[in-house]
């Protein structure tokens, strides 16, 4: 996260028809210097039955991604091709290196996590020895061993498991320690599992080759990337509006430190817009404390403005107060 | 416009007229047709819809109120900005372009400030079949929401 700007285009990976962004210096780039927070919705290994704390990847809107290839800030690659054309590109060393490094990070996580448990346990006992009650529940103790057992095994291997269940039948904190003890070094490799890597880009140490084919142009409805690029090039932070019932929603600075100000609607210019949902959106936008923005490119009756002086207009609506 | 068209805006325009007066007690009522009522200098041609200015009872929500010069007298509070009002119906269908060639005709506000206070506003009656009248502030750019 030192360095803000990234030697090279960043990644956009294109997966079943969204963007996604996998790296998170990439992530934190975005968000700093072009304004785009986009969605984190990966599912956090630690904590898969929630879904208010999400992880990587990132997706970024059809806009934002556009924006970024038009400013030669990012490359989309297509994952499906990229990840064929990474696949067949390894040779059988790159994939001997790429097991070697694996299995070098997992060992790290492993003994990490080991000695955290280990930790925890202990201070566990200390704790019931010191209230007492360690002596009084011996039942509580194949219970734990249990549990210990059952969270070793994501990363521990089945023979391993067995002895802790042998060692497990109630006997004394001694023979517990000593087991979780032995299982501080490595497990042999030939019966792990291995983490599917999520984006083809992170394939091996190879640079990835980008195919002519897999270069993929975001192409978002004209209006809303018009409306998108006018906001966005004003310092607005512009994320889906789904929460509000509209296309993007504005906020005036990073949403963290700010509540959003407008709940944006694109128009093409002569684009029928019903009285309707001029009072639904001026009475949504109210309702939420924001402002209610219809906007799009203005076309003038003449052409006598050339076309470059495009320009977006935008349309604030509220409640009056009254009526 | 056809005249049957302009008819029905005018009398559109009538109904809110008599609900601004009677039912909010607006003041200073004067109808626009074309843009010399706006603007004794500009050319005779007629609004894009017919239009009302008048003054509410209390001020309308000012994104950038003018207080500076007025915060001694407090004892007496100014007279509210006047407002321009555009009747609508709620079966209409408008366009973009309609709602900038309504804004394009109007004066831009003087004396206010840099920010949002220059920026151009209307007051949009809608009004719906059983006559009742609902009134929507519309700013013509990007204007921060009050209560923010």
């Amino acid at each position: 996260m030192a360095d803000d700007i990234p030697k090279s285009r960043i990644c956009v990976n294109y997966v079943a028809g969204r963007y996604l962004v996998y790296d998170v210096n990439d992530i934190a780039y975005l968000r700093t210097t072009w304004h785009m927070c986009g969605t984190l919705f990966g599912t956090l290994p630690q904590a898969q039955q929630q879904n208010i704390f999400l992880g990587l990847p990132l997706e970024l809107m059809q806009e934002e991604a556009r924006l970024l290839v038009d400013q030669r800030v990012a490359m989309i690659v297509d994952d499906s091709l990229a990840h064929r054309d990474a696949v067949e590109a390894l040779s059988e060393t790159d994939k001997a290196d790429i097991f070697a490094l694996k299995i070098q990070e997992q060992d790290k996580l492993m003994l990490a996590s080991r000695e955290e448990s280990m930790k925890r346990k202990q201070a566990a006992i200390e704790n019931a020895k010191a209230s007492g009650k360690w002596k009084t529940k011996p039942a509580k103790a194949p219970e734990v061993s249990t549990n210990q057992a059952e969270e070793s095994s994501l990363f521990a291997s089945t023979s391993d498991t067995g002895t802790e269940g042998a060692g497990g039948d109630g006997s004394g904190s001694g023979v517990e320690l000593a087991s979780t003890g032995q299982r501080i070094t490595p497990d042999d490799s030939n019966q792990r599992q291995y983490i599917i890597p999520m984006a083809s880009s992170t394939i091996g140490p190879h640079s990835l080759r980008l195919p002519q084919e897999a270069e993929h142009a975001p192409s978002p409805p004209e209006a809303r990337f018009q409306v998108y690029r006018y906001l966005q090039s004003l310092g607005y932070f512009m994320s889906p509006g789904l929460r509000f019932g509209c296309q993007f929603v504005a906020y005036p600075g990073d949403p963290l430190r700010f509540h959003s100000h407008f709940l944006v609607k694109s128009l093409q210019w002569d684009e029928e817009l019903s009285i309707l949902d001029l009072v639904g959106g001026g009475r949504l936008g109210t309702g939420v404390k924001k402002a209610w923005m219809i906007a799009g490119l203005e076309q003038p009756d003449t052409e006598a403005r050339e076309p470059e002086g495009h320009s977006v207009r935008t349309f604030c609506v509220e409640w009056a107060g009254f009526g | 416009m056809t005249t049957a068209e302009t008819a029905d805006l005018l009398n559109l325009r009538s109904v809110v007229v008599s609900n601004l007066q009677h039912q909010h007690y607006w003041t200073d009522i004067r109808l626009l047709d074309t843009q010399v009522d706006i603007d004794e200098n500009a050319r005779n041609d007629t609004l894009p819809r017919p239009m009302i200015y008048g003054r509410p009872p209390e001020q309308l929500y000012n994104p950038e109120p003018a207080s500076s010069t007025n915060e001694g007298s407090s004892s007496e509070k100014p007279p509210a900005d006047k407002e321009y009002v555009l009747p609508v119906h709620l079966t209409e269908k408008l366009t973009l372009r309609t709602w900038a060639s309504v804004f394009d005709n109007l004066p831009t506000p003087s004396g206010g400030g840099e920010g949002d206070a220059n920026k151009k506003r209307i007051v949009v009656a809608v009004v719906s079949g059983d006559s009742t009248v609902v009134y929507y502030i519309m700013h013509d750019g990007i204007v921060k929401p009050r209560q923010n």
